[in-house]
């Protein structure tokens, strides 16, 4: 009960923080040099480097760091002090997947020409500066002269061209087009000159534009070092499938997927890259980074970042995980630390010699409930399409309870919806149908004639037939406990549930299908960013079961236009068009405000997804001696995910 | 003798191919492929995949092939040598399972000779000290041990080692060591893990092998020529260790064969507990994800020591025992 206590006013002190500290605090970095100079009044007379690269430069192996940094580098204000060189971050991983807490981090840091902000205004990172034309059609990119990849060869427009060009839009690499640069979208790709890019669509594309621009090595590049990828080109190399035999593969396009490998584990060492710390060595036991000479960041005194030397991330099992914390082998950990463990963690902090930081959560709801509304049997689907349906169901869980339980109450009992931090939230689409009102849920299903009960009490369809609502699931995270109280809840009002757990291919697989039962998984895309770049999550527009679609036949018609699946009704259809319309807005304008509200007011009433809890935070895990690591609210907008600032580059060892 | 043994070849030859298709389609029966694993684990953490990226990716890893063609891919493959390349590890199958197979067979043999070394001589003392409180102690220890699942044993002594003797948990190096070149102190770092790993998985050998020996022990202690024996006036010691005992053995060496296999599976529970860099958690790991080529080599080269294994356990009981011969 203390804990709980503990863990529960720690956590209400920080939302608090949180909701009245909403915007960033200090400025924390000037796009160039330039800038911090004009703004801040102080020079950066000359750069330096880490001792260990100082050595190599003696040598001549290296040129000086003047040289190695672009004409105009980003300049970081640390956080909480100039940093001291030297030293390697340990991290855990549960294998080579690169959603681990380090490793992560090291693939998505500033690997992006532009950042956002959590009003999605932009801030250069790579590019030195980025052009959004007022009609929203054409992108000019303006990259940073002397940057380079790590390996020193410089970055230039070539990299994006061959990207685009070269790459995506190749039918052997990439089958099927991206749309974002399908003929009737893109328009033209220009080269102006060795550093500046054009991209002209043929529609209004801000959303594409800045989703693409901030693509980060999880998911996609914008660019590739086309001078070391170019010899297993076929366009570049008439001889690349020998060259792809010779190393092991059938064909020259596997053999450029392996070396570019953007999605796994790339095992090529040699692979020139532009982030903080290059991969130097991945056995199955450990992965090995280690700093890169030619980072293109310094901080305001001058200092080339990053300041950590080395990185190393320990491949063990789950069990092995919190053990090895709490006995303060660990550095850094955040992404598989888990609420539960939270008083574990914070009962060994002296010690381990380390601090728990409790990192505010982002999803809309934990776990959103999902009926089917393609179900086959019309009785069934006319009781899910009715809103009343899903509106007692909606009203029968009792939030406060799972949070309590669950989450030590600290997370926040809410419908599924966007997160608070959106620019154009109200607080009623959160509060919409998510009060415990059991008598409600009652008074509901008797309305839907609902009345007859089976000798076990549980309610029938009309004409006897058994009401049962089969929950289908991966067990992962918090899922289970959630749903178990949720079935309690449901059976309360006399409604039976079946929960059936399953492996996430076969959930996976059964979510594309029309036989699916209701499906549970986490609410996503509640960010700002995320609910403007894909606003058929929340329109109802999607046809893929992976992304939780509502109704696939829905989805299928209005993603092809009505060639396919069955028309929705009228309320979808308009719903579909408006957030369409959205993704034509510039965010911060009012117009864009007034079409997102909208949007949302009609989905809050239209209640397709039941929402839970939501926000739940996660403890992060930093050693006492590692600084400069970012206090949210305070350094950071957690909303924006990580994606403002780069992590790795500003920690450091204190000696 | 010869044309046995050709038999024998000759039919281990049948039992791979036959494996082989049984492992390729028990591998594959999970919906979806390794892509459906993966793509989920992004979306699972909010990475919007989109429909053609997956497109791509099915086609960068020949997943968009029929099944009976990948199998045929990985077939022809195997036999020039070339096991093919893990999807989640980027790295030929033969370089990953090298890398473990070092460790296995040294951390299995190590364990087979603290499993025979442990059984043996207590099976004998249980025997020639039948119903003692000493038979008895053992007997129960025996059971204990085996009842208690492997996993939550390592799980104990790996807290009490942390714990008591402020070892670093899991893994056969600690940290500093790891990548380091071989020297006097890794070594000594190595010893210093293999305690735990050695007796989780000897102990749950070590019970049934006790109470095989002592009951094949029991019966030929109770035969004529034992008595015969001493009644001749033969040593206590001696006698027991010229006949009896090594009639005994024969079941033991009989069931070597399997022991080979179990080596390299490395009690998988165990390995995943402990972190171990073996084979056992890598097999796991592959066929979770539906890695097809990582998996389905690792389970033809089980199968193959697997038949080795019993051929080579046949022809050593024809060498102990002079009883058996094969054909005329």
């Amino acid at each position: 009960m203390r804990r709980k206590l503990l863990v529960a006013t720690l956590l209400s002190g920080l939302i608090l923080l949180g909701l009245t500290t909403m915007s960033l605090g200090k400025r924390t970095y000037w796009d160039t040099v330039q800038m911090y100079e004009e703004a801040t009044g102080n020079k950066i007379e000359e750069f330096h480097e880490s001792p260990m690269l100082r050595v190599k430069v003696a040598a001549g192996e290296l040129p000086p760091v003047a040289e190695r940094i672009p004409e105009q580098p980003l300049v970081v204000d640390p956080f909480e002090e100039i940093g001291q060189y030297g030293g390697t971050l340990r991290g855990l991983a549960f294998g080579p997947s690169y959603w681990q807490d380090v490793e992560w981090l090291r693939r998505k840091d500033n690997l992006t020409l532009i950042s956002l902000f959590d009003d999605l205004s932009l801030r250069p990172v790579m590019a030195k500066s980025v052009e959004i034309s007022g009609d929203m059609k054409s992108v000019t990119i303006h990259l940073r002269k002397g940057l380079k990849w790590s390996d020193g060869v410089p970055f230039t427009a070539d990299d994006i061209m061959f990207y685009i060009v070269d790459v995506e839009m190749n039918d052997e690499l990439n089958p099927a087009v991206h749309p974002d640069f399908a003929p009737g979208n893109l328009e033209e790709i220009r080269k102006i000159d060795d550093y500046t890019v054009r991209i002209d669509f043929t529609t209004p594309n801000l959303s594409v534009i800045m989703n693409r621009l901030k693509r980060d090595g999880g998911q996609g590049w914008m660019f590739d070092p086309k001078h070391y990828l170019k010899k297993w080109h076929i366009k570049y190399n008439p001889k690349a499938n020998e060259l792809a035999k010779e190393e092991g593969f059938d064909h020259w396009w596997e053999a450029f997927r392996h070396h570019e490998n953007l999605y796994g584990l790339n095992t090529d060492y040699d692979l020139p890259r532009v982030g903080p710390f290059v991969l130097t060595k991945a056995t199955p036991s450990m992965m090995l980074s280690e700093r890169n000479p030619y980072y293109f960041v310094v901080d305001t005194a001058g200092n080339q970042l990053p300041y950590i030397d080395n990185l190393v991330s320990h491949i063990v099992s789950p069990e092995v995980y919190p053990m090895r914390i709490i006995s303060g082998e660990v550095d850094l950990a955040w992404i598989r630390t888990s609420l539960t463990d939270y008083p574990l963690y914070k009962e060994n902090e002296e010690e381990g010699d380390y601090r728990t930081i409790p990192w505010p959560g982002t999803t809309g709801s934990e776990l959103g409930l999902r009926l089917n509304l393609d179900e086959k049997d019309p009785v069934l689907r006319k009781l899910y399409r009715d809103v009343r349906f899903r509106q007692a169901l909606s009203v029968a869980i009792n939030r406060e309870a799972i949070n309590e339980n669950v989450f030590f109450g600290a997370a926040v009992p809410r419908q599924a919806t966007v997160l608070p931090a959106c620019s154009f939230f109200k607080e009623e689409w959160a509060e919409a149908y998510a009060q415990y009102d059991p008598h409600k849920a009652n008074g509901l299903l008797d309305e839907l004639q609902l009345t007859e009960r089976s000798k076990d009490d549980f309610r029938l369809l009309p004409k006897g037939k058994p009401l049962l609502l089969i929950i289908e699931y991966v067990e992962q995270g918090s899922n289970t406990p959630i749903l178990e109280l949720v079935k309690e809840y449901w059976e309360a009002v006399g409604v039976k549930v079946l929960l059936k757990s399953m492996e996430s291919t076969l959930w996976a697989t059964r979510m594309d299908t029309s036989g699916r039962g209701v499906g549970a998984t986490s609410v996503g895309y509640s960010t700002e960013l995320d609910s403007y770049t894909h606003p058929r999550y929340w329109t109802m527009g999607t046809s893929m079961g992976m992304q939780d679609s509502i109704c696939l036949e829905w989805g299928k018609w209005l993603e092809t236009n009505g060639k396919s699946g069955e028309e929705p009704p009228e309320d979808v259809k308009e719903l579909y068009n408006l957030g369409e319309k959205l993704r034509t807005l510039r965010p911060g304008t009012k117009e864009y405000v007034e079409l997102a509200q909208e949007i949302h007011d009609r989905s809050s009433k239209m209640l397709f997804r039941i929402g839970t809890v939501g926000m739940a935070p996660r403890p992060n895990i930093v050693k006492n001696n590692l600084r400069n690591f970012p206090v949210p609210f305070k350094d950071v907008s957690p909303y924006c995910g990580w994606e403002p600032i780069s992590v790795l580059e500003q920690l450091f060892f204190k000696k | 003798m010869l044309s046995y043994v050709i038999q024998r070849l000759l039919f281990m030859g049948v039992v791979l191919v036959l494996v082989s298709v049984v492992a390729f389609v028990i591998i594959q029966l999970p919906p979806g492929d390794y892509l459906t694993s993966y793509v989920m684990q992004l979306q699972e953490r909010g990475h919007k995949v989109d429909k053609e990226q997956v497109i791509a990716l099915k086609k960068q890893y020949g997943l968009d092939l029929p099944i009976y063609l990948q199998y045929f891919k990985w077939i022809r493959k195997m036999l020039q040598g070339d096991f093919g390349r893990s999807f989640e590890w980027d790295k030929p199958v033969a370089e990953l399972i090298g890398e473990r197979l070092k460790l296995t067979v040294i951390i299995s043999l190590l364990t087979l000779i603290f499993t025979y070394a442990v059984s043996i001589p207590i099976g004998i003392y249980s025997a020639t000290h039948q119903y003692s409180v000493s038979d008895y102690s053992f007997t129960f220890l025996g059971f204990v041990g085996l009842a208690t699942p492997n996993f939550l044993l390592a799980l104990m002594l790996m807290f009490m080692f942390y714990k008591y003797f402020g070892l670093s948990v899991g893994g056969l190096f600690s940290f500093q060591y790891e990548l380091a070149p071989w020297s006097i102190d890794k070594f000594i770092d190595l010893l210093k893990h293999l305690p735990i790993p050695i007796i989780v998985i000897g102990t749950a050998g070590t019970a049934g092998l006790i109470r095989v020996m002592r009951g094949c022990l029991l019966d030929e202690l109770s035969k004529q020529y034992v008595i015969t024996a001493r009644a001749k006036g033969v040593g206590e010691r001696v006698l027991l260790f010229k006949y009896p005992v090594r009639v005994a053995i024969n079941p033991m060496i009989s069931t070597i064969g399997w022991t080979l296999p179990a080596i390299v599976s490395g009690e998988t529970i165990t390995a995943i507990v402990l972190s171990l860099p073996t084979t056992g958690p890598l097999l796991y790991r592959a066929l979770l994800c539906q890695d097809m080529y990582l998996a389905g080599s690792t389970v033809m080269l089980l199968t193959f020591l697997t038949v080795i294994g019993t051929l080579i356990s046949d022809l050593l009981l024809v060498w102990i025992d002079p009883r058996i011969r094969y054909g005329k």
